[in-house]
């Protein structure tokens, strides 16, 4: 059974993820191409393996065949098989060699053409090596005194040296084990260099670049490295434990390696491709040893020639061409790419002149005067609908990708900053408004959006890099994802963390012992359980933080305008003085105002808090009632004695005064009803349990529809409304609110752009 | 007039005087506040004062019916020129530059946040814009240098360059198409600063002409 859903894992992870070089691709421009497709014959003849030959299926125009062939007499070092999928792959098990019958002549003679792009090398392997079984065992070296010397999964080369003017290495793939995976891609340039001597992101004399795979696991590892002539940049890429690939580091700057002539120029001609090892003739292969503590007194690592790897290939190509993008991740690469229209003199009419304005507000971007869709919304004016005009534009990626992220980035930070990185709060709105979703849902539904794993290649585990970081989302950001194509929508999901030992040591954040596992989220409230909501708002303090900006962002009611110093003070919490500075007036005009609102909403955050990188709910997280609990680096959760399962810190510094409110539950009324309140923020709710509950009071409320459109308004009018706007916003956020339109977003963008408070004139 | 009431009006002119200055300084150099700012208002009157909400010390005052002006802005300036320019994809070189001088563009491409640095680093962006602009066309075909051989050495003839100008007037100041002495301004430019036989001549009149006008406040319009 286990087994059925190992493979019914992988077989949907397989179907899911399609970033990949696609086999036209590799059948073309592959210079030398090995799959282990085909099985090793043990025979009484051959029980050794020592005359197996590994083929080439490289495409014949490239020159013959450069078949491999193992060189070791040590027989229990290699074997071949196949795995659940039936993949064929060879397993290099101790220090061997796998090595090219002849010299790699062909791949020598395509990457130094001057017509070569550059060089791309693409790798499949597994490994299931423990940490432990690591260290000292292989030629590479943990201690940060030694030069580091990274095992070889591939390289091209005639000694493992390149020393002074003796150039004997062309280039290498590599591999560190240390806590994670540590991949390296090295290749000897127009400029002097000696290869691995410093794991640099770049430098000015050959190509050499790392980057950080996920920890060893039993999953497929694909690599690709490739290094382009033109532009001097080098990008590694490595999968994610779903087996996403995605470009996981490249070189800030290029390279100064040369012309497209010479680039490689200081390749050695007289070289052999080398698998699991670099090039050591095959009478030394028995000789050299196998751990870097038995090399000879006084040499160092960097003289110990035997770099052997160890692990499961399932596949090796080699390509004198910089792949691009595109070819690597193929359909995983849908970014944002511009319209090219033929350039055509067009008559500027003021209803022109008026399309192309709209277009400019909603998409952020300017388009040429002769776009066929202007000529479309031109129309639209003229028979006097502009809302149909700017119709056209909100199907534009473009008012996604920038007017609408900029929208809703605004709201999901502390700053209110439009620049923030994008992350799932800002994602999640992007994709409602895409897909139509009402605005209310945003406040207590249960969905986000992510990037689909198909048609972005970006790392995209639930654990690491959608609950416990932002790197999904910064890498989508980074790759320029057209995100109107790529968000896919989900049910919320929440961490659900726990020790396999049992020991809930509150300063314990030991990788090995704690299990993390994504779950449905029971609580979902939409953009109030987002992991960026959580970061801004429900980090340390007292959770009113996320109380007062969730009025302030989508009620625009900042709290010093809700203030109500009439209200209850029942509702208030122990850590609140009754007599700040001795004065009990001062807190009855003052602190009260503002806490009898805060605290009275506060309750429907009680159960969560933000700490150790991700969200936490008590009922999924190990509580503990112990005040020093370092919650900040370990996944527990601090809770007082008196009331169980409620973030301590909604319950803290009780002896500002003892007889203040204890929050036992996620129960909130709201104080923010009378006077002036009433009529500003016309609720629906005066009371309710949990955070959905509250979302659902603030969608529901008069003030969130008139603040949607205010938003809306500055995003695209370029200035906050004022006075002489109060009729036009209080009429389009009650059509907005209506039932025919139901807090449809996209509308409230085209009815406000086209209004002539937004863009003057009629 | 006479001249007691000649005096009047006098000091009623340098009082009016007074006051408008003092008004513009209100409202000019009134409560600092970040650029671009939203303030919410929190009521159903939006109607502030300068006690209970902060206004923007460089704010322009609204003009009723007329459209606000706006400049591009940091996160959307380089999808800004590749739209308008047709380039398909930027490059990373391009990215990289964007990355390096974005710190010098207004967030929200208010008009009054040019400055040296912002023109400084709209120049950079644009000319690396171009560069791809320039590098697509030669990978698959002219469409604003069209005519031109953007890997010769020699300049473009004068009605090449003037219809590329058109081309890219056309492309990113919309609404503006240039004019002939705008046409010659950028042509002697271009004649003045390339040599005619001078190794790149057409890709560095290319870039030339390109950077000047994208990076012009006419295609910053946003």
């Amino acid at each position: 059974m286990k087994m059925q859903k190992i493979i019914l894992f992988v077989l949907f992870a397989s179907f899911v993820s399609k970033a990949d070089i696609s086999d036209a691709t590799r059948n073309d421009k592959a210079v030398v191409h090995y799959d282990f497709e085909d099985a090793f014959t043990n025979d009484s003849a051959d029980p050794g393996y020592m005359n197996v030959e590994i083929p080439d299926k490289a495409n014949a125009k490239y020159g013959a065949a450069l078949r491999l062939k193992w060189y070791a007499t040590d027989r229990s070092k290699i074997t071949w098989a196949r795995d659940v999928n039936n993949d064929g792959y060879l397993w290099l098990k101790g220090s061997t060699i796998v090595r090219s019958m002849s010299m790699a002549t062909k791949i020598h003679t395509e990457c130094t053409k001057a017509t070569s792009t550059g060089l791309t090398i693409e790798a499949v392997v597994e490994n299931n090596e423990t940490v432990e079984e690591r260290t000292g065992q292989y030629p590479a070296d943990n201690n940060v005194t030694r030069n580091l010397q990274p095992s070889r999964i591939v390289s091209m080369s005639r000694d493992f040296t390149n020393r002074g003017t003796n150039f004997n290495v062309n280039f290498a793939l590599g591999q560190v084990y240390e806590m994670g995976d540590r991949f390296m891609g090295a290749v000897t340039t127009a400029a002097s260099n000696n290869l691995f001597t410093q794991p640099v992101m770049s430098s000015n004399t050959a190509a050499l670049i790392q980057g950080l795979g996920r920890p060893a696991t039993s999953y497929k590892q694909k690599i690709v490295f490739t290094v382009n002539k033109g532009s001097g940049f080098a990008t590694l890429y490595l999968t994610d434990r779903n087996g996403n690939l995605y470009p996981a580091v490249n070189t800030q700057q290029g390279f100064n390696g040369g012309t497209m002539a010479n680039y490689f120029s200081r390749w050695n001609s007289q070289t052999y491709l080398n698998v699991g090892n670099d090039y050591i003739p095959s009478t030394g292969i028995l000789s050299q040893p196998e751990s870097f503590k038995n090399i000879a007194p006084g040499s160092t690592e960097a003289d110990n020639p035997n770099r052997y790897w160890k692990g499961k290939l399932y596949r090796l190509a080699i390509y004198c061409e910089s792949l691009s993008e595109k070819e690597i991740l193929g359909s995983a690469y849908q970014i944002v790419k511009n319209e090219v229209f033929p350039i055509v003199n067009v008559a500027r009419t003021a209803n022109l002149i008026k399309a192309s304005e709209i277009f400019e507000r909603l998409t952020g971007t300017k388009t040429p005067i002769y776009n066929p869709l202007l000529k479309q919304m031109e129309e639209r004016l003229n028979a006097f609908d502009p809302v149909g005009a700017a119709a056209l534009v909100t199907d534009h990626p473009m008012f996604y990708n920038i007017t609408v992220r900029n929208f809703a980035n605004k709201m999901s930070n502390r700053d209110e900053t439009i620049a923030a990185p994008l992350n799932d709060f800002t994602a999640t709105i992007i994709g409602a408004v895409r897909d139509n979703i009402p605005a209310k849902e945003l406040l207590y539904g249960n969905f986000f959006y992510q990037g689909d794993p198909s048609k972005a290649a970006v790392p995209s585990d639930d654990v690491d890099d959608i609950l416990r970081s932002n790197n999904h989302y910064a890498s989508l950001d980074l790759a320029s994802y057209d995100l109107k194509a790529v968000l896919m929508k989900r049910k919320q999901i929440i961490l659900k963390a726990s020790t396999s030992n049992g020991n809930t040591s509150t300063n314990n954040n030991n990788i090995n012992n704690i299990q993390f596992e994504p779950v449905d989220n029971s609580w979902a409230a939409g953009l109030l359980t987002t992991r960026q909501w959580a970061a801004a708002h429900m980090i340390a303090g007292t959770n009113r933080r996320a109380v007062e900006f969730a009025l302030r962002e989508f009620t625009c009611t900042p709290i010093e305008n809700a203030a109500d110093s009439s209200g209850p003070e029942d509702v208030i919490g122990r850590d609140i003085d009754r007599n700040p500075g001795g004065s009990r007036a001062k807190f009855t005009t003052s602190c009260r105002a503002c806490h009898t609102i805060l605290d009275g909403f506060k309750g429907a955050f009680a159960f969560m808090t933000f700490s150790g990188d991700f969200l936490k709910h008590s009922a999924l997280v190990p509580n503990s009632t112990q005040n020093n609990a370092n919650e900040d680096n370990s996944i527990v959760m601090r809770i007082h004695p008196d009331a169980p399962g409620v973030t301590r810190k909604m319950n803290h510094n009780e002896d500002a005064y003892i007889n203040g409110k204890i929050l036992r539950d996620d129960n909130w009324v709201n104080n923010a009803n009378s006077g002036t309140n009433k009529t500003n923020f016309g609720w629906t709710r005066m009371s309710g349990k949990g955070t959905a509950d509250f979302g659902k009071a603030l969608a529901e409320s008069k003030a969130f529809p008139r603040c949607m459109a205010q938003r809306v308004f500055f995003t695209i009018c370029k200035r906050e409304a004022e006075s002489k706007d109060d009729a036009f916003i209080k009429k389009v956020a009650e059509e907005f609110s209506s039932a025919e339109r139901n807090y449809n977003l996209k509308y409230l963008f085209q009815k406000i752009v086209a209004n002539e408070s937004c863009l003057g004139g009629k | 007039m006479d001249t007691s009431n000649q005096i009047k009006v006098k000091r009623l002119m340098r009082a009016f005087q007074t006051a408008v200055v003092l008004v513009c300084a209100v409202v000019v150099f009134g409560n600092g506040c970040a650029e671009g700012g939203f303030y919410p208002q929190g009521s159903e009157n939006l109607a502030s004062t300068l006690e209970s909400s902060c206004k923007d010390p460089n704010e322009i005052e609204v003009i009723p019916g007329a459209k606000t002006a706006s400049l591009v802005g940091t996160t959307n300036i380089v999808q800004h020129f590749a739209a308008c320019t047709g380039l398909e994809t930027v490059s990373q070189l391009t990215q990289g530059v964007y990355e390096d001088k974005k710190s010098s563009i207004g967030t929200y491409g208010a008009v009054t946040s040019i400055t040296a640095p912002y023109l400084m680093a709209v120049h950079s962006i644009a000319g690396e814009v171009c560069n791809d602009v320039i590098d697509q066309e030669i990978a698959k075909g002219n469409r604003i240098f069209a005519g031109w051989n953007l890997a010769s050495n020699s300049l473009p003839s004068n009605s090449q360059l003037a219809d590329a100008a058109i081309n890219l007037s056309l492309s990113c100041w919309q609404d503006y198409e240039i004019s002939q002495e705008e046409k010659d301004i950028v042509i002697n430019s271009i004649v003045q600063s390339v040599g005619s036989g001078e190794a790149g001549a057409s890709r560095k009149a290319a870039i030339m002409m390109c950077t000047s006008m994208l990076a012009s406040l006419n295609a910053l319009l946003n």
